[in-house]
């Protein structure tokens, strides 16, 4: 086995930051391939290896590196490669278990956080639980095991879970009603506590402000066609709503700042894409997330919207679902509002807020996108909101060729029996659901569920 | 070891015999026993011959440059080229002149604010106290004493009335146990006959039989005031009380001067044990520089008796030549002095490091007996470490038992003292600038105000002061704080009236680490001048070594090491910074904080409270939303509002910044006794010291007004 070391690159710096992998673990590397790239004060350089064979990486994007650390081991085969995991994080370096010092906890930078203390895979040997840690599990009907190894379990640790967080531990009613008591002596004023999911919202929203750079760009265009796209597909009740979700999961990954944040001079990108989408159904806003939206298909997205309204009707969120997004969808386009801007969550750059107006014909929508200006700039924002509109718009009737083809698109009808569309929905409502398929000759056409289903 | 005052004590108490006492020894105590009364007579039996001139010359010479220097100074004075005050002994110069003559270089000389003389006569460095004087690099304090505050090999003086003298005490004790032939001389005036400590030094050096010669230059007036108007009795009942036997001798025949000189320092060496030499004499100019009321009548009668102003005022006198040779030796010298470097800066030792914690574990033993056994291997390893205090032999061993055995092991280096906190802390400091590193116990914290001069203008100066020429290793430790019933003189934490004090170290033991470390680094020394508090509620406690589960105590690498009980999770909400016993009050409440309060809480316990610098221990706190500190004393001034100014402060170092980027501006909060004497009764001494409910309570309104 080979070590790889920093070298020192620049008279000033002596402190790197890893920018990007170019290989994987267990990958083979020639003797000269550049493998990772590092970024000083000055410039961004590519690191080498010097001799080929099966790399194993020490570093991850984002770390910050010492010349003469190593940052790559070479192994002559894979095996040995894949066997060393064990061995390497007993060297302490890298391992959680260990805390030899303060120093060391206290590097331990927040890159995704959220999701990592998700995991549970709590690095003590023991769980205790306060009082009102306790009984907030209770009342959320959690899972104690799913808190394991996390030491010193506090209701803002538990808070923190469900997304609800709070830098107030022992905040309460009382206190808030305290503060404003000189203020009713001598203002005309009623006081009324906030209740105290009300005042975990009100917190979750401040950190989102933090910043103070949070700027937002609009972009409007007729949903009409796309509707009517949708009405075929049979699914008048629906919003728009799955369809950019799709769109915008798969367009993410090109555009990785919305899917970031913003923290101590760093930007710390999100490697997966988790949608948290905002609710409220009446019963406090919640945004349960979709996790890795990239890989579901719109279908799986539909399904998933289902069961998390589900969920949040029967108060059945876990802590897995309300944590960890990566980015938010605000969508009112079904309450009446054309445009609205949205107020960005702690930890996330990007948060979209769809309106829309049912004013007629063209069915006017915004997307609009509130963005961390410390982690993206107006002009990438542009290209990223007007390249989701344009994607959306491809639903639009009028740009699907397979729909273009038909004469008079009212005049659909299933290649089987016959039976018109508008006969068809009126008799089946919801069950309705004509499908686009291939006849025997080749030829697309559509089919009501009945024939699909074959009798 | 060397012979010591104790076992001369235990003999002459027919008690038991002494291992170790030296032949030499034996027959100077026997002698003195035996020849006790004979010596009282011999009032005066100094040898009468007349000096031969070069003696007489010599010492003339002495005087004549001490007289020309401080004239010399007074012009400059008046000139403008100096600065802050001079104290001049112009009429008074035949007093060092004479004694000099007599010292060994193994002597140790003590002087006070009217010091030029003395320092000249005996170390005769002209050059050197000019360039004090101007503030130049080669003053004899590198310009940090000035006038009042020389330094030179086994010289000293220092600017506090009497406070020198039970450093001389400890000096001629130091003299005395490494069985040097060398003796402690020191002067004072007749104005010093006012302070107490003049009295604690005069009873200890005459029970042990120091060999300490004090020299009381009587010139009739302190300062303003004339002798009649303060003082009752005779001088020399003052020392004839003690049994110091006393001399007497005026600076108008200073042949007989000279004379008697030679006897007391003989007779002191000789005899090993203190004298008093009653040296009456006339100050011809100022106090100071010109704040004189007494008769110009006066003045010019004693003139025309002074030998040197006879020599001065008649240049055909046999003797003026010596005058002109020291004006011109004193010229030379000035312009050395001048040619010198201005002492620009001075040197200060700044630690930044950063500080680091690791895991640690501590024996399992009650404190007291953790500190016993530590006294019992530092006396056995250190054979310079000397035990001293009130009450601390056996079979009593200490108020609170901590010198346990040792005397039964040690005997001749554990040494019960008189109740004279002030000597006892003077004796220490004298003993460590004789190579020895003495525990002082004064038994009760309270009673350190009595002890403040030592370790505030003595302990704490002297290297500075004297620009590092010496190094003064005292640990003074005293048993503080309430929680005992002791009532309002013996249950206070006075601990920050010494935070500041530039050249002390306070150091403050607690019960959540092994002590042991604190004094096995002590008794090394090199610590410089140490105030230990040992809380009276520790002794009875088990050293913790079980933290609550989800706590881990971490040791930092500092001297001193602190504590950190860190908790184990994600998110710390408040740490609390407390030293000594209310470290394990705050222990004590973590796991009532978590469960019923669902507060996760950090304990930083300091050892050393100062010098302390927050921003060394930044990482700890940085983790924190809130910072707590718990004190027992008053809060006004204290630690806990050093803390947190200090916390104030760091809000604004980018480093702290960086170090917490989500928590710039933490929520803090003290709590501390309550502003009121401690009152005996228990119920109401609980309503005015911290308690664990009162923390609770704290810590909850500080999170909840944040």
């Amino acid at each position: 086995m080979r070590e790889c070391l920093i070298p020192k690159l620049f008279a000033n710096d002596d402190d790197y930051e890893v920018v990007g992998l170019l290989v994987e673990d267990g990958d083979q590397v020639q003797a000269g391939q550049t493998v990772i790239e590092l970024e000083s004060s000055k410039a961004t350089s590519d690191m080498q290896v010097e001799v080929g064979g099966y790399i194993k990486l020490k570093v991850r994007i984002g770390d910050t590196v010492r010349v003469g650390e190593t940052f790559a081991e070479i192994f002559e085969s894979h095996s040995q490669c894949i066997s060393s995991e064990d061995v390497s994080t007993t060297d302490g370096k890298k391992s959680g278990v260990q805390q030899p010092d303060v120093k060391a906890h206290t590097e331990v930078m927040p890159q995704i956080a959220s999701k990592q203390s998700l995991k549970f895979n709590g690095k003590f040997s023991f769980t205790r639980f306060s009082d009102d840690a306790e009984k907030m599990i209770a009342t959320h009907g959690l899972d104690r095991a799913a808190f394991n190894g996390m030491g010193l379990i506090t209701s803002a640790v538990v808070r923190d879970c469900l997304n609800l967080p709070t830098d107030n531990p022992v905040a309460n009613d009382e206190q808030r009603i305290e503060r404003p008591r000189s203020e009713a002596n001598t203002l005309n004023v009623r006081i009324e506590p906030v209740s105290s999911a009300k005042q975990t919202e009100i917190e979750y929203l401040l950190q989102g402000q933090e910043g103070l750079l949070n700027s937002a760009l609009t972009v409007q265009f007729d949903s009409c066609g796309i509707r009517r796209t949708l009405e075929w597909s049979n699914n008048q009740d629906e919003t728009l709503l799955p369809l950019i979700l799709y769109e915008l999961s798969r367009l993410v990954p090109k555009h990785p700042k919305v899917n970031a944040y913003w923290s101590n001079k760093h930007t710390h990108y999100y490697q997966s894409v988790d949608i948290a989408v905002a609710m409220d159904l009446d019963e406090g806003l919640k945004a349960p997330v979709i996790r890795d939206a990239d890989q579901s298909n719109l279908m799986e997205l539909k399904n998933q919207l289902n069961s998390l309204t589900l969920k949040y009707l029967n108060h059945q969120f876990s802590p897995e679902d309300l944590s960890g997004g990566t980015l938010t969808v605000s969508d009112l386009s079904s309450q009446g509002i054309l445009y609205f801007q949205p107020l960005l969550n702690r930890r996330q750059s990007c948060i979209l807020g769809i309106g829309g107006e049912d004013q007629g014909d063209l069915y006017p929508m915004t997307m609009t996108c509130v963005f961390d200006h410390r982690v993206l700039s107006g002009r990438e924002v542009s290209l990223f909101l007007n390249e989701l509109k344009d994607r959306v718009l491809k639903y639009s009737v009028d740009r699907l060729e397979s729909l273009r083809s038909h004469k008079a698109l009212e005049s659909i009808r299933c290649w089987r029996c016959s039976v018109s569309h508008q006969e068809y929905t009126k008799k089946y409502q919801d069950e309705a659901n004509m499908l686009l398929s291939v006849k025997p000759n080749g030829e697309q056409a559509y089919i009501c569920h009945l024939c699909a289903s074959g009798y | 070891m060397g012979p010591n005052v104790a076992c001369i004590h235990s003999i002459e108490c027919g008690i038991r015999t002494i291992t170790g006492l030296t032949r030499k020894l034996m027959s100077r105590v026997m002698s003195r026993n035996t020849s006790e009364s004979a010596q009282n007579t011999h009032s005066n039996e100094t040898d009468k011959r007349s000096l031969t001139e070069s003696e007489k010359r010599r010492v003339l010479h002495k005087a004549l440059i001490a007289n020309r220097v401080e004239e010399k100074l007074l012009s400059m004075y008046s000139e403008g080229q100096l600065a802050g005050t001079v104290h001049t002994c112009i009429g008074q110069e035949m007093v060092g002149a004479c004694v000099s003559e007599h010292l060994l270089t193994q002597d140790y000389v003590f002087s006070n604010h009217r010091c030029h003389g003395h320092f000249l006569s005996c170390r005769g460095n002209i050059d050197q106290l000019f360039a004090e004087f101007l503030g130049k690099r080669d003053g004899v304090c590198a310009g940090i004493g000035g006038s009042q505050h020389l330094c030179k090999d086994g010289f000293f003086s220092n600017g506090i009335q009497g406070g020198i003298v039970p450093v001389a005490t400890g000096l001629a004790f130091a003299n005395q146990m490494s069985a040097s032939n060398g003796i402690a001389v020191v002067f004072i005036g007749d104005g010093t006959l006012g302070e107490g400590v003049l009295y604690e030094s005069i009873n200890l050096a005459s029970k042990w039989q120091l060999p300490l010669l004090i020299i009381v230059e009587n010139n009739g007036y302190a300062q303003s005031t004339c002798q009649q108007e303060t003082l009752a009795g005779s001088i020399a009942d003052r020392f004839e009380a003690f049994g110091v036997k006393v001399h007497q001798a005026d600076t108008w025949d200073w042949e007989n001067l000279y004379h008697s000189a030679a006897y007391v320092v003989d007779q002191v060496r000789e005899r090993n044990q203190p004298m008093a030499l009653i040296v009456d004499t006339f100050r011809l100019r100022a106090h100071s520089k010109g704040d004189d009321d007494r008769s110009p009548d006066l003045i010019q009668k004693y003139a025309e008796k002074d030998p040197l102003q006879t020599i001065i005022s008649n240049q055909n006198h046999p003797h003026y030549d010596l005058l002109l040779s020291a004006e011109e030796e004193i010229e030379q010298a000035l312009k050395v002095a001048e040619r010198a470097p201005i002492n620009q800066s001075l040197t200060l030792s700044e630690n930044h490091l950063d500080i680091h914690f690791s895991q640690t574990s501590a024996p399992q033993q009650r404190v007291i007996k953790r500190i016993n056994e530590t006294f019992h291997s530092i006396m056995q390893e250190h054979r310079q470490v000397i035990f001293l205090g009130e009450d601390v032999r056996d079979p009593y061993g200490g108020a609170f038992k901590v010198s346990k055995g040792l005397s039964e092991r040690y005997p001749e280096r554990v040494l019960n003292t008189p109740i004279s906190e002030a000597a006892i802390v003077g004796l220490g400091n004298g003993l460590a600038l004789g190579g020895y590193l003495s525990f002082v116990e004064i038994m009760f914290g309270d009673f350190l105000g009595l002890a403040f001069d030592q370790i505030v203008n003595h302990a704490a100066k002297f290297e500075q002061m004297y620009a590092g020429q010496v190094r003064v290793d005292t640990v003074i430790r005293t048993p503080m704080g309430g929680y005992r019933g002791y009532g309002p003189t013996h249950s206070q934490s006075l601990e920050k009236h010494f935070l500041g004090v530039p050249g002390l170290t306070v150091l403050a033991i607690n019960a959540i680490s092994d002590p042991a470390c604190v004094y096995q680094r002590l008794a090394k020394g090199g610590s410089g001048p140490v105030l230990l508090i040992e809380n009276k509620t520790l002794y009875g406690k088990m050293i913790c070594t079980e933290f609550p589960q989800g706590y881990v105590a971490m040791i930092s690498d500092e001297i001193y090491p602190s504590i950190y009980v860190k908790p184990q999770c994600e998110r710390i909400d408040v740490c609390i910074v407390a030293y000594g016993a209310m470290a394990s009050i705050a222990v004590d409440v973590l796991e009532a904080l978590f469960f019923h309060h669902d507060i996760v809480t950090a304990v930083l316990c300091p050892t050393q409270i100062w010098p302390f610098q927050l921003k060394r221990y930044q990482e700890v706190i940085a983790n924190c939303k809130y910072l707590c500190v718990l004190e027992e004393g008053q809060g006004f001034s204290a630690f806990g509002a050093e803390v947190i100014a200090q916390f104030a402060e760091l809000n604004y170092t980018t480093s702290y910044q960086d170090a917490c980027p989500h928590n710039k501006s933490a929520h803090v909060c003290r709590l501390h006794a309550v502003e009121h004497c401690i009152p005996a009764a228990t119920q109401l001494e609980e309503q005015v010291l911290p308690n664990k409910q009162d923390l609770i309570d704290k810590i909850i309104g500080l999170i909840k007004h944040a």
